[in-house]
C-alpha cells in the first residue's frame, strides 16, 4: 500500500463516523432516530478497494398518538449500482407512544478506488400502526409486505392462542415444537434465479404446474407450466381466476418444488401486477430460470399474498410453505425463553 | 422417557458423534420432541458461529487481491536481493533474517487470503446483466463485481432467506435487540 492510499484510508477511517452514514427524518415523522454510534464501524484495504463495515444500533423513539407494528428503513448506497436499494424491516412492533427501539444496521460496502466516496443514507419508508395506518413515502412498496407481515403474524399468534385455549400448556408445547420440526425439515435455500431477456428460448422438457387449493382464498391457480432441463425450470407460468368479489391489482405466488426423495421445498416467489375482475382469469408469467440444487420432478403453485383495488390484504389462512417471520420469532422466544414467555407474548398482542 | 445427555446433543449437532452413538441418539431424537428442539438449538448456535467466521464478501475480486498479494512478495523479493549484496558482518544478518521473516509473513497472509475456504459460496443469488443478488450465510449482498453492498446478520441464529425476481430477503431475530429483523436487497431495475 502506497503512502497516499494509506493517507487517504485515515481520512476515510476518521470521517467514517460523521460523514459515511446520513440519517434522514423529517419533522413530520412518526418516529424519531437518535444519532448513531459508530463504535464498531472499521476501513479497511481489500485489493484496490476499500471494504467498510458499518456496525452501529439505531435507537428509536415513537412520537405519534398511535402504537406502531412495524417500521422499515430504507438504506440506500452509491455502492448499490445505480438504483439497487436495501432496506431493514422491524416487523411484530408493539411500540406504544413515547416508547423507544431499536434497529440494528449492520453493513458491509465494498468500494473501488481508496476514497471515502458517498454517505450510505438511511431514511423511513414506511411506519404501520395496530390500526394498519400507514405512514411513509412507501418507495418499496412497505406498506404491502409490512401489512402482510403484520397479517400473518394475527393469523400465527391466533393459532398458538387457540392451542393454549384448547389443550392448556401440554398443546402449546406441542403445536410450537411441531413449527419447530417444520422450520428444521425445511431444505436449505439452493435456488440460482437468472432474469431472462425478452424472447428467452423454452428448452427442455413441459412440466405441468399444479395449484394448491386454499380455503377462503379470493384467487385460485388453475394450472400452468414450465420446461425442466435437468435442475433447472424455466419460463414458469399460470393460469389464475379471481373468486373475489371486488378486484384484484396484486399477486404474489409461491412456489414449491418436490424432489425424487418426496421432498418438497419452497423455492421463490413471483409477484405480478394484475387487473382481475372478479371471476376473471389471467396469465401471469415470468421470464425467469431457477436453477435448484436438486431434480424437480414436479411443482406447486399458490397464492401467498393478494391486493385488492382498494388496497386491502388476504393472507392465506394458515402457513403453507415457508416460515412467516412471527411464526420464526415466536418459536425463538421458546427456544430462548420457554413456554411461559411464549404464553406471554402471544397473550400479550392482539 | 429418559433424554439425551448435553455432551451427545453438542456431539451429534457438530457431526462428530461417533457411529454407534450418532444412531443410538438420532434413534432417540426421531421420537423425543425435547430433544429433537435441544438439538436445533444448538445446531442454530453452531450456524451462528460459522456466520461469525463469514469475514470475505463472496464479490472480492480475488485475481486482483492475488496480483497484489504477488506484488507484494516480488517487491520483498526485491528487497531481500538488496539485503542480500550487502556485506555480512555477523554469521545471521539480523536484516535478511527480518526480510524472510517478512516474506514468509507476506506469502502466509497470501495464502491464507487465496485459501479456497475462505471464500463465502452464496446459498442463493439472483443475478441480471447489471447486478447480482447474493445469499450467504453472513447476509445478502448486491453487487456488480467491482463494488456491491451486504446486509449483515451477524447476531442471528436461525436466518430464513427468500427470494423473488427483484432481488431477496432474510429474517432473523437479532440477539442484541431481540427483534425480528427483516433485510432485503432489490436490483436495480425494479427498485422504484
Amino acid at each position: 500500500m502506497n503512502s497516499t492510499r494509506a493517507g487517504l484510508l485515515l481520512l476515510a477511517a476518521a470521517g467514517l463516523r460523521a460523514q459515511s452514514i446520513q440519517v434522514d427524518v423529517p419533522a413530520s415523522a412518526p418516529i424519531s432516530i437518535d444519532a448513531p454510534d459508530w463504535g464498531q464501524s472499521r476501513v479497511s484495504a481489500r485489493a484496490g478497494a476499500v471494504l467498510i463495515e458499518l456496525r452501529t444500533s439505531l435507537s428509536m423513539k415513537n412520537v405519534s398518538n398511535l402504537r406502531i407494528r412495524a417500521v422499515t428503513l430504507l438504506v440506500s448506497a452509491a455502492e448499490m449500482t445505480a438504483g439497487g436499494r436495501a432496506s431493514v424491516t422491524l416487523p411484530s412492533l408493539d411500540a406504544g407512544p413515547g416508547e423507544t427501539f431499536a434497529a440494528r444496521l449492520d453493513m458491509r460496502l465494498l468500494r473501488p478506488g481508496a476514497g471515502a466516496g458517498q454517505p450510505v443514507k438511511v431514511s423511513i419508508d414506511g411506519v404501520l400502526y395496530d390500526t394498519l395506518g400507514f405512514y411513509g413515502p412507501d418507495k418499496l412498496q412497505s406498506r404491502r409486505s409490512m401489512t402482510a407481515w403484520e397479517l400473518e403474524a394475527r393469523r400465527d399468534r391466533r393459532v398458538f392462542r387457540e392451542a393454549l385455549r384448547k389443550g392448556g400448556p401440554d398443546e402449546l408445547r406441542r403445536t410450537i415444537l411441531a413449527s419447530i420440526n417444520r422450520q428444521d425439515s425445511l431444505p436449505r435455500l439452493d435456488v440460482h434465479l437468472a432474469r431472462l431477456g425478452p424472447g428467452a428460448a423454452v428448452s427442455g422438457q413441459p412440466i405441468s404446474v399444479s395449484g394448491i387449493e386454499l380455503a377462503g382464498a379470493p384467487l385460485e391457480v388453475v394450472s400452468g407450466s414450465a420446461s425442466v432441463s435437468e435442475r433447472e425450470i424455466r419460463l414458469p407460468k399460470v393460469e389464475i381466476r379471481s373468486r373475489a368479489a371486488q378486484p384484484i391489482r396484486y399477486v404474489e405466488l409461491s412456489w414449491l418444488a418436490r424432489d425424487a426423495a418426496g421432498r418438497e421445498m419452497p423455492i421463490g416467489t413471483l409477484p405480478a401486477q394484475v387487473s382481475l375482475g372478479s371471476g376473471a382469469s389471467s396469465r401471469v408469467e415470468e421470464a425467469v430460470a431457477m436453477r435448484l440444487g436438486v431434480q424437480p420432478l414436479s411443482l406447486r403453485s399458490y397464492p401467498s399474498l393478494v391486493e385488492f383495488a382498494d388496497g386491502s390484504l388476504w393472507v392465506p389462512a394458515q402457513a403453507v410453505g415457508g416460515i412467516s417471520p412471527e411464526e420464526q420469532r415466536l418459536s425463538e422466544i421458546y427456544r430462548r425463553k420457554g413456554l411461559e414467555a411464549l404464553v406471554a407474548e402471544i397473550g400479550k398482542l392482539q | 422417557m429418559k433424554h439425551l445427555g448435553d455432551r451427545t446433543l453438542a456431539l451429534l449437532a457438530g457431526g462428530d458423534a461417533g457411529w454407534l452413538e450418532s444412531v443410538r441418539a438420532r434413534h432417540h431424537v426421531d421420537r423425543c420432541a425435547e430433544c429433537r428442539a435441544s438439538l436445533s438449538l444448538l445446531r442454530s448456535a453452531i450456524a451462528e458461529s460459522r456466520g461469525l467466521a463469514e469475514e470475505l464478501p463472496p464479490s472480492v475480486d480475488w485475481d486482483a487481491l492475488s496480483r497484489e498479494i504477488h506484488g507484494n512478495i516480488r517487491v520483498g523479493l526485491e528487497a531481500a536481493a538488496c539485503v542480500a549484496v550487502r556485506p555480512v558482518r555477523s554469521p545471521v544478518d539480523w536484516r535478511a533474517a527480518v526480510s524472510i521473516g517478512a516474506l514468509t509473513a507476506v506469502a502466509l497472509v497470501g495464502w491464507v487470503l487465496n485459501s479456497p475456504g475462505r471464500v463465502v459460496q452464496p446459498l442463493a443469488r439472483v443475478e441480471t446483466p447489471a447486478a447480482s443478488v447474493l445469499v450467504t450465510p453472513a447476509g445478502i449482498e448486491i453487487s456488480d463485481g467491482r463494488q456491491g453492498v451486504s446486509m449483515l446478520n451477524p447476531r442471528a441464529g436461525r436466518v430464513t432467506y427468500a427470494l423473488d425476481p427483484r432481488g431477496a430477503r432474510a429474517q432473523y431475530v437479532d440477539a442484541e435487540t431481540g427483534q425480528m429483523t427483516i433485510t432485503r436487497v432489490m436490483l436495480p431495475e425494479v427498485a422504484q
